[in-house]
């Protein structure tokens, strides 16, 4: 950074002398602009305006060398002076933009890269879950005809716990085959709010029985186009997982619209005041089988399939967390057309 | 209406499931075919039009080599549109499930019990008496 100011401030200098030395000449008030416009995008705008100042400084002295009379200094100096913070003001706020677009780019395409691997692991996780299906539904059949055709109390109650196992297992895949797959249930047109609010109510008494309490800001219906079944599987997910980051806290969720890249978009925000996400346990929250839970709390596969169900109803979901503050996890979905 | 009069025909290309379902209902029918694709499906199917009128009962997979459970039955439903079939799938996406209700098919979910594979046998021959 000093060494790119110290070169602009350089080639202030040049053309400052070249100006000096050659009087008052026309195209040196334009080549002042390079300097300034240099100054403002490469080091800052404080910088370029020290160029502008600089600039001004040197054409006075010019016209002073040169013998200039008071009207035609004035005239000038103020006319430059004009141009130079013109030129300090549209650099800037173009820079502005341009590193605006250039956050927004990253932004896009770290969410495309996310989103792709979450991809490729759904495929996978559908496609694992497919091949064990059979085998698995074979070791239960024939549990159960063994079952079926033993008097042994012993042999039954054996099959007995392979079946409950089987179970266990199924279940997983089921919720694996969620994540991974391509397209949803049948979709009608519903309200949100109603939704959200189905799935607080369920859940109240499990954030009671923690010492925390669920609070909901619902406000017109929300309409839009999908599975009421599968959001509200989403919504309970998300308030679950908000419950069970704080021992005793308040669950804040928040269903409206909002809108991203100008398009209004239907929202739910679930807040908690738990522990907050690490950084770098972020870009893993929706990979299937990742959690931060004690053991027995929890699969890891209640976000994966929030996502999976979001996603097949062309939405996202959004996490902002601060470790100790807590987490905040938004639902954008298209709104009904 | 009772089975026995009825041929049980099973098609998936897992030996292990065919023979599950064979030890579990297969007793209850009058004979019982295996098909280990959805070719092979195909070949007894027009076969059996020849043999049996086709007087049976079909279990079949969805996911299968060559062709797969539900093309072959639309294409034996336009012949017999009334047979009892009962279509066997672990991924019942949201098109399988449109092209099996016009198929008038029983979907059986994988993994069953064969307390819900007796349940879907006697919903699909139930519905074809009706």
């Amino acid at each position: 950074m000093a060494a790119r100011a110290s070169l602009i401030a350089l080639l202030a200098m040049a053309i400052g002398f070249g100006d000096w030395v050659t009087g008052i000449e026309l195209p040196f008030t334009i080549l002042y602009l390079v300097p300034v416009a240099l100054g403002v995008r490469l080091v800052g705008r404080r910088f370029g305006l020290a160029m502008a100042i600089l600039a001004t400084c040197w054409l006075s002295a010019s016209l002073v060398h040169d013998g200039a009379s008071t009207s035609s200094m004035a005239w000038n100096v103020s006319g430059a002076t004009v141009i130079f913070l013109c030129a300090v003001w549209t650099t800037d706020r173009l820079s502005h933009y341009v590193e605006q677009e250039r956050v927004m780019r990253r932004l896009a395409i770290d969410q495309l890269r996310h989103a792709e691997r979450l991809n490729v692991l759904g495929t996978l996780s559908a496609g694992v879950a497919h091949e064990l299906g059979t085998p698995l539904n074979v070791i239960a059949g024939c549990a159960e005809l063994v079952s079926e055709e033993s008097a042994d109390d012993r042999v039954r109650r054996r099959m007995r716990t392979i079946l409950d196992q089987v179970s266990k297992v199924s279940v997983i895949i089921r919720r694996l085959l969620d994540f991974g797959r391509r397209d949803g249930h049948p979709r009608a047109r519903l309200d949100l709010a109603q939704v959200t609010l189905a799935a607080a109510d369920m859940l109240e008494s499990t954030a009671r029985k923690r010492g925390s309490r669920i609070e909901v800001d619902v406000g017109e219906p929300v309409w839009l186009e999908g599975n009421a079944a599968e959001l509200e599987q989403v919504m309970s997910n998300l308030i679950l997982n908000a419950i069970q980051a704080m021992q005793h806290g308040k669950v804040s969720i928040r269903v409206g619209t909002t809108t991203r890249a100008d398009q209004p978009l239907a929202c739910v925000e679930v807040a908690d005041e738990g522990c907050g996400v690490p950084a770098q346990n972020l870009p893993h929250i929706f990979d299937p089988f990742f959690t931060t839970k004690g053991v027995g709390e929890g699969t890891g596969l209640g976000l994966s399939v929030s996502y999976g169900i979001v996603r097949d109803h062309a939405g996202t979901i959004e996490v902002a967390s601060e470790l100790g503050h807590g987490s905040r996890f938004s639902v954008l979905l298209p709104l009904a057309s | 209406m009772t089975t026995s009069s009825l041929r049980l025909l099973i098609a998936d290309d897992s030996s292990e499931m065919r023979s599950l379902v064979r030890e579990a209902i297969g007793h209850a029918f009058s004979d019982v075919v295996e098909a280990r694709d959805g070719r092979d499906l195909m070949w007894l199917l027009l076969r059996s039009e020849l043999t049996h009128g086709g007087d049976q009962l079909i279990v079949t997979d969805l996911c299968m080599p060559y062709y797969d459970g539900l093309d072959v039955l639309e294409a034996w439903r336009e012949l017999y549109p009334d047979h009892p079939t009962i279509l066997i799938t672990a991924f019942p996406s949201a098109d399988v499930r449109e092209r099996a209700a016009k198929l008038k098919v029983t979907m059986l979910p994988k993994p069953f019990s064969t307390t819900s594979l007796r349940r879907a046998i006697r919903e699909a021959t139930d519905g074809r008496a009706g």
